[in-house]
């Protein structure tokens, strides 16, 4: 197993696409972070959720964590180096819990490489402002729930890999659940009176992994719970559909 | 030793494979022959593990490729030379599967070497030609040093050196008692490197034994040439030997050349040339898979 999750190592240390969301991520995370000093009153950076919510602008590593998940397994679909990956491991459950084993680590790589840029940008910002940088509990709580963010969002995103094969549409689909698709959902159950359902959805749930609970948002625990239930339903269908697909 | 029976693969409407049996031995290069389209290529991905067959089984070693441990030490296969990232390099492309495979780094090297591809190892493999392409994916298939080569379609974009590289290369695993079965779709191509043909069309088997029993039926007629071949032609056809003219003073006859030729001596006719005619073997290879198409 160990090899199988070097040689997923491997296959991404030695293509261009890995320095992308490097520079995807530090790009992302660092104009996170500036924007949300940059935008904040004195006022607003004397509040106690403001550097719980600095925090939480590494949360951006999620949307890399989910791309890297598809592209782990989409990306030998789509250059066709899925043939030799599976004749060197046949038994291709073994490839997906590699992949998937490698994923959720790049996951947390990511999310903590987020939160070292993010800290790179504000302590010395912070810093040349005046203010003093107390990591307090909530601060602390929610890097450590951006962490296990990313990481589902990159199991998650093996699953989606797994479960539809085609990159683009995998990518794509993702993209419009994420942005339009769930809120549409939510939209017109809340229009049958079933508000309450919303928050189970996949975006919403993974989503509420990070920060405190609010009325129309699960709890950390139950978030939790439903993430997973989420990523073992549709990686069991990407299981399912992996095994049966004939590698033509 | 590659064992494939009653194997039978549908994509949708279209019959790909259909009941065919056939194995390939130890020690000898087995030719896999059929027109394109014939299921050459669907055969070769359900012996290795890729297609799963609707019914029927294909055995690697006595076992389900599946089933077989470390199965890239056992069983090498090539099978498009397109399975590979642009954006990683040969080395790269390499050493990513001997990780996995648990094969020592030194190994890509010796792979490496083994093909001459040693010089373009660290370009992108995306800026390969064709024939590049093929050296890394038989390079990809000799890395476990295996006992069985499945090769699909090898020699494709490869240049006249690279196929009589290939040619000798596959001829000298086989002499080292491996199982090497290759497959294309032009007869000449494998008459000098297998021992044995196994030909197909649309997914059933045609013909399977030695090469030489297949290009015995090469053998048709005699070929004459002569500035007086009309008359000869006449002659011919008055003793019993029919023949056609060909263009240029030739003919082909269906007889002897020795008939021919005393045929031609005791009526003191000039003769050019006269030989034995092999039909081409795409002519043998043609009329193969044409009586499939058309059973009478």
């Amino acid at each position: 197993m160990s090899a199988l999750v070097a040689a997923e190592y491997r296959k991404l240390r030695s293509v261009r696409s890995f320095w992308g969301y490097l520079l995807a991520l530090i790009a992302l995370a660092g104009i996170g972070a500036a924007g949300t000093i940059g935008s904040a009153t004195d006022q607003d950076r004397a509040g106690d959720a403001f550097l719980p919510d600095l925090a939480s602008v590494a949360g951006v590593s999620t949307l890399i964590a989910v791309v890297l998940g598809i592209v782990l397994v989409t990306g030998e679909f789509r250059h066709g180096t899925i043939s030799p990956t599976f004749l060197v491991t046949p038994v291709r459950e073994r490839v997906l819990a590699a992949k998937l084993a490698f994923g959720v680590a790049g996951g947390i790589a990511l999310a903590v490489l987020a939160l070292l840029i993010v800290a790179a940008v504000a302590i010395p910002w912070l810093l040349a402002l005046g203010d003093s940088i107390a990591l307090d509990a909530d601060t602390m709580r929610n890097a450590a729930e951006v962490v296990l963010q990313a990481a589902l969002w990159a199991a998650l995103g093996v699953a989606i890999g797994a479960a539809v094969q085609g990159q683009v549409a995998a990518l794509l689909g993702t993209l419009i659940w994420v942005l339009v698709a769930e809120s549409l959902i939510s939209a017109l159950l809340s229009v049958i009176d079933l508000d309450g359902v919303s928050k189970f959805l996949p975006n919403a749930a993974l989503s509420a992994v990070v920060g405190d609970g609010a009325d129309d948002r699960l709890m950390f625990g139950p978030a939790l719970l439903v993430s997973l239930a989420w990523i073992g339903l549709i990686g069991a269908t990407g299981l399912v559909r992996t095994l049966r697909t004939d590698v033509t | 030793m590659i064992e494939v029976e009653g194997l039978r693969k549908r994509f949708g409407a279209v019959r790909a494979v259909d009941d065919l049996s056939f194995r390939a031995a130890p020690g000898k290069v087995t030719g896999f022959l059929g027109p394109n389209g014939a299921g050459k290529s669907t055969t070769l991905r359900a012996v290795v593990g890729l297609v799963h067959p609707d019914e029927g089984h294909a055995r690697v070693l006595g076992k389900p490729y599946r089933d077989l441990d470390a199965p890239s030490k056992h069983v090498g296969a090539i099978l498009e030379a397109s399975e590979i990232h642009p954006g990683r390099s040969g080395r790269n492309h390499l050493r990513v599967l001997a990780a996995a495979a648990r094969i020592p780094p030194s190994r890509v090297e010796e792979v490496l070497r083994l093909v001459e591809l040693e010089g373009a190892a660290n370009r992108r493999a995306g800026g390969y030609s064709l024939g590049m392409r093929q050296r890394l994916g038989l390079a990809t298939a000799l890395l476990g040093d295996p006992e069985v080569l499945i090769a699909d379609e090898p020699a494709n974009g490869l240049d006249p050196q690279g196929i009589r590289w290939l040619r000798d290369f596959l001829r000298g695993l086989a002499a080292e008692g491996r199982t090497v079965l290759v497959s294309s779709h032009v007869l000449a191509e494998v008459a000098q490197t297998a021992d044995e043909v196994v030909i197909i069309n649309r997914g059933r088997l045609v013909l399977q034994g030695p090469m030489h029993e297949v290009l015995a039926r090469a053998t048709g007629g005699t070929r004459v040439r002569s500035p007086e071949a009309e008359r000869l032609r006449g002659l011919l056809e008055a003793a019993g030997l029919p023949a056609q003219a060909v263009g240029d003073g030739a003919l082909v006859v269906e007889g002897a050349p020795e008939r021919v030729g005393e045929t031609a001596a005791a009526n003191g006719i000039v003769l050019h040339e006269l030989g034995v005619e092999r039909a081409t073997l795409e002519e043998v290879f043609l009329e193969l898979t044409q009586s499939e198409e058309q059973p009478s």
